[in-house]
């Protein structure tokens, strides 16, 4: 995520957005398997191998989960590996059911990514300009809500300390409590009244109001940009034409290893992915030279 | 010719009888710095909003406002918002935005600056007041002192050519208001900006302000230059007049009237000619009383890897004692209430109350604690209300309150919503309502927040008087002057822990820094003097002694 701080949210975002649908469309082994190690790849760079391999467990008991469900749900297939209360399970459904587990788990992979490569505000600064009200919104609810907690507790603990409330009764305790959350409703309103004025000294709601550009664009992000544009049209060719599609049912060993045409198509696919690992990875790599050299 | 002219402004709230400005006149040149003083109610901030046009009260306004020439209304809503900056009292309620950039960049956008050039601008406001390191930071975790200084970088970010100030300091502890009176300072001076400033702590601005206005009843009673100010205080004056010139004044000073500490202090050594008197210690150090609130060895943190906020901290309190917290905010003054109002539990050491272990239920006869805040604490429409929830079934509550209500001087205010009340009235009513359950000991944090001189000088009486009949009080506070005349004894919170209590006069006149003003024109010249008063009358008898 060094790398990508230097970058415009707005390639950030289009890179992941690409990566997220080519995974959420994956059905071949042979497009998801790639994807699915640069996800666990560009994880290991950005929060290092021990951290990531400490997550093993939790995905092997999501894939275990996803799998088995499948494989008690679908009766499908011709490879019938035992009976269970008379219905047969078999190898397809539990093949498919783990192909569904690892395109779950690379998309939490590669979302988990994104929020480090893209933290909160880099994100929502990509949304001001085309929705700044709402931008604007969201940032006043953000900057609200620790306020919002914080003047609840202190009513609560300043009217428990009075001794009114901890008086004998139920009723009395839910009354105590109500008259806790009039008093914040009271205080709030009679802030935001001060804070409309606050706005409102400031030239709220002016005709011809502008957005601030904190991140100018780069050459980086150009060449980026059409480097993904090129990848992406080649990627997603299997998905419009169909030839990507993947049958579980049944199951033909042989058509695995995809033909060479539909070999280069899923490679573009994967470079797109593997772009942010070779990126990021560059970077970690410079900083342990670094580091080593001091 | 003035760059702000008010003539004859007379404004009525919708709705109300009375106006409250009554034919106010102020004229303001270019690049003036001006300090507005007056007791509360006297319409200051009434006056200061109407000259800014987005925040003019609604109502019926006569006279006329002219800004620069021009009357103020045909200012263009652009030109008003830019202009003519404000900052107001409570640093809490005027960010609209989560980080410290989108804030200042706030105005910026909603007036229309391009795109492409707000960083700059924000980086040149937040450059100019030192808040350049804060850009990225969450508003939710500044201090107040930091949000004050956005809002006003926020303010000058838009380049206004005047600047209005509502009681900006009355919430900050003194390195934070002396920080923010300082870049107030710098922007008049180094940009030439207008400012107008109400505060009612005037110790520091006298020095640096070129006029004092005195405001009474909705008009401008006086408008003079500091000095002259001095020269021509009367009665209601006297309590906006800082330390050092108001000892000058009482005394019978001659001459020129010093405003600060340094000037003070040449014209004292000048007037006494004496050699300082031995400073009589008072018979103080323990006093022996019984101690019936006592904390041993308290430590605190607000979670497992947090930092320790109260770390080995001891402190006990006898009946009809006022122990002074000193301390800046965020040091762990309130926590420390909190701890003793049982409202937090300390992860170690122990708390004792009349000998034994632990604290008492809370309710009557007990401990009671008084938020900074003393809003938090209401919950009904009218004041009368207020004081009826805390006698519920109690057959002589009645009589309680009639009382309290006269010894308050509640009287007028019965039937007012508690939020309609100043300051002071409303620091009053939480009290009276702490007062209806008969505590012994008395919690109150920064009672003084945001009072008026007069207010304060009336909840000094009023804890003296408290702590005669018994009540043991722990009053956290940054003002000194304050605790010097209210306190018997005074520690100060530094580093998670309470320096060992001293006697109030002991601790002020041990300080050379961080003690009164009194104290430091004083020191060495004569006895030491914690409060004018206290130096008014010394210099008094020192002159009757010697012929």
């Amino acid at each position: 995520m060094i790398y990508a701080d230097r970058l415009h949210p707005l390639t950030v975002f289009l890179f992941y957005s690409s990566i997220l649908i080519l995974t959420m469309t994956a059905t071949h082994p042979a497009a998801l398997l790639p994807l699915f190690v640069s996800a666990v790849l560009l994880r290991g760079v950005q929060i290092g191998a021990k951290r990531t391999l400490a997550g093993t467990l939790v995905a092997l008991l999501l894939l275990l989960t996803v799998t088995a469900i499948n494989l008690f749900l679908v009766h499908r297939g011709a490879k019938i590996l035992f009976f269970l209360n008379g219905r047969p399970v078999t190898l397809e459904a539990g093949l498919a059911g783990l192909s569904s587990g690892v395109m779950i788990l690379t998309v939490i992979l590669f979302c988990a990514c994104l929020s480090r490569s893209l933290p909160g505000d880099r994100l929502l600064s990509l949304f001001s300009r085309r929705l700044p009200r709402f931008a604007l919104l969201l940032r006043m609810a953000i900057g609200f809500l620790p306020r919002f907690r914080l003047r609840y507790r202190e009513i609560s603990e300043a009217r428990g300390a009075l001794g009114v409330a901890s008086e004998k009764g139920m009723i009395r305790k839910i009354k105590a409590r109500l008259s806790d959350l009039s008093i914040l409703m009271t205080l709030m309103l009679e802030e935001s009244m001060d804070r409309a004025d606050g706005m409102r000294a400031r030239g709220y709601g002016l005709p011809g109001a502008t957005r601030a550009v904190t991140e100018p664009k780069s050459r980086r992000d150009a060449v980026l940009a059409v480097l993904l544009i090129l990848l992406l049209v080649p990627a997603l060719y299997p998905l419009f034409s169909g030839r990507g599609d993947w049958n579980w049912y049944p199951l033909d060993f042989s058509a695995l290893i995809p033909d060479l045409s539909l070999a280069l198509f899923f490679a573009a696919g994967t470079a797109i992915a593997v772009l942010p690992v070779i990126l990021e990875g560059k970077e970690t790599l410079k900083w342990h030279i670094l580091r080593s050299r001091i | 010719m003035a760059y702000l002219a008010v003539s004859d402004l007379t404004f009525t709230y919708h709705g109300a009888a009375a106006p409250v400005l009554t034919g106010c006149d102020l004229s303001v040149g270019e690049g003036e710095f001006l300090l507005v003083v007056g007791p509360s109610g006297c319409g200051k901030t009434t006056l200061l909003r109407t000259l800014k046009p987005a925040l003019a009260p609604y109502g019926e306004t006569t006279g006329t406002i002219t800004l620069d020439g021009a009357p103020l209304d045909q200012l263009s809503p652009r030109d008003a918002a830019t202009l003519i900056g404000f900052v107001g009292q409570d640093p809490e309620r005027q960010t609209v935005t989560d980080t410290v950039f989108a804030e200042i960049a706030f105005g910026l956008e909603s007036t229309g600056v391009e795109g492409a050039l707000i960083a700059g601008r924000v980086a040149e406001a937040a450059g100019f007041l030192g808040i350049s390191h804060l850009a990225s930071r969450k508003i939710s975790e500044l201090s107040g002192g930091e949000k004050q200084l956005v809002n006003l970088a926020a303010a000058l970010a838009l380049r206004p050519r005047l600047l209005l100030l509502d009681e900006p300091v009355a919430r900050l502890d003194p390195p934070a208001k002396l920080r923010f009176l300082s870049a107030v300072r710098r922007i008049n001076e180094e940009a030439g900006v207008t400012v107008i400033l109400v505060c009612h702590d005037t110790e520091e601005l006298f020095p640096a302000v070129d006029r004092v206005a005195m405001m009474e009843n909705g008009a401008i009673k006086s408008i003079l230059p500091p000095r002259e100010f001095v020269r021509k205080a009367q009665n209601g004056d006297l309590p906006f007049v800082p330390t050092v010139p108001r000892i000058w004044l009482l005394s019978g000073g001659t001459g020129e009237p010093p405003l600060s500490v340094r000037e003070g202090r040449a014209w004292l050594k000048e007037t006494i000619r004496a050699t300082p008197e031995n400073v009589p210690e008072k018979g103080d150090a323990p006093t022996g009383k019984e101690e019936f609130l006592s904390a041993r060895y308290l430590w605190f943190r607000y979670g497992r890897n947090a930092p320790d906020v109260v770390a080995n901290l001891s402190c006990s309190l006898s009946a009809g004692e006022i122990l002074a917290v000193l301390g800046p905010n965020g040091a762990g003054k309130t926590t420390l209430l909190k701890l003793l109002a049982g409202i937090l539990r300390p992860v170690a050491g122990t708390i004792r109350y009349e000998g034994k272990k632990g604290l008492p239920k809370a309710g009557r006869n007990a401990i009671s604690y008084l938020p900074q805040d003393p809003a938090l604490l209401f919950a009904s429409d009218t004041v009368r209300e207020e004081l009826d929830e805390m006698t519920g079934g109690d057959p002589d509550g009645a009589a309680k309150i009639e009382k309290l209500v006269a010894r308050l001087s509640l009287g007028g205010l019965l039937d007012s919503h508690p939020y309609d009340l100043s300051g002071g009235e409303q620091t009053r009513l939480a009290i009276a309502k702490l007062l209806l359950l008969s505590p012994r000991v008395l919690l109150l944090d920064e009672p003084t927040a945001g009072l008026d001189p007069v207010a304060k000088t009336d909840l000094s009486t009023l804890l003296r008087e408290l702590a005669n009949e018994g009540c043991g009080m722990i009053v956290a506070t940054h003002d000194l002057t304050f605790a010097a005349e209210t306190a018997d004894c005074a520690a100060a919170f530094f580093n998670a822990t309470l320096t060992s209590p001293a006697d109030t006069f002991r601790f002020f006149s041990a300080n050379r820094f961080y003690t009164t003003q009194a104290v430091r024109l004083t020191r060495d010249l004569t006895r030491v003097c914690l409060t004018a008063d206290e130096a008014v009358a010394a210099l008094r008898k020192a002159e009757g002694g010697t012929p």
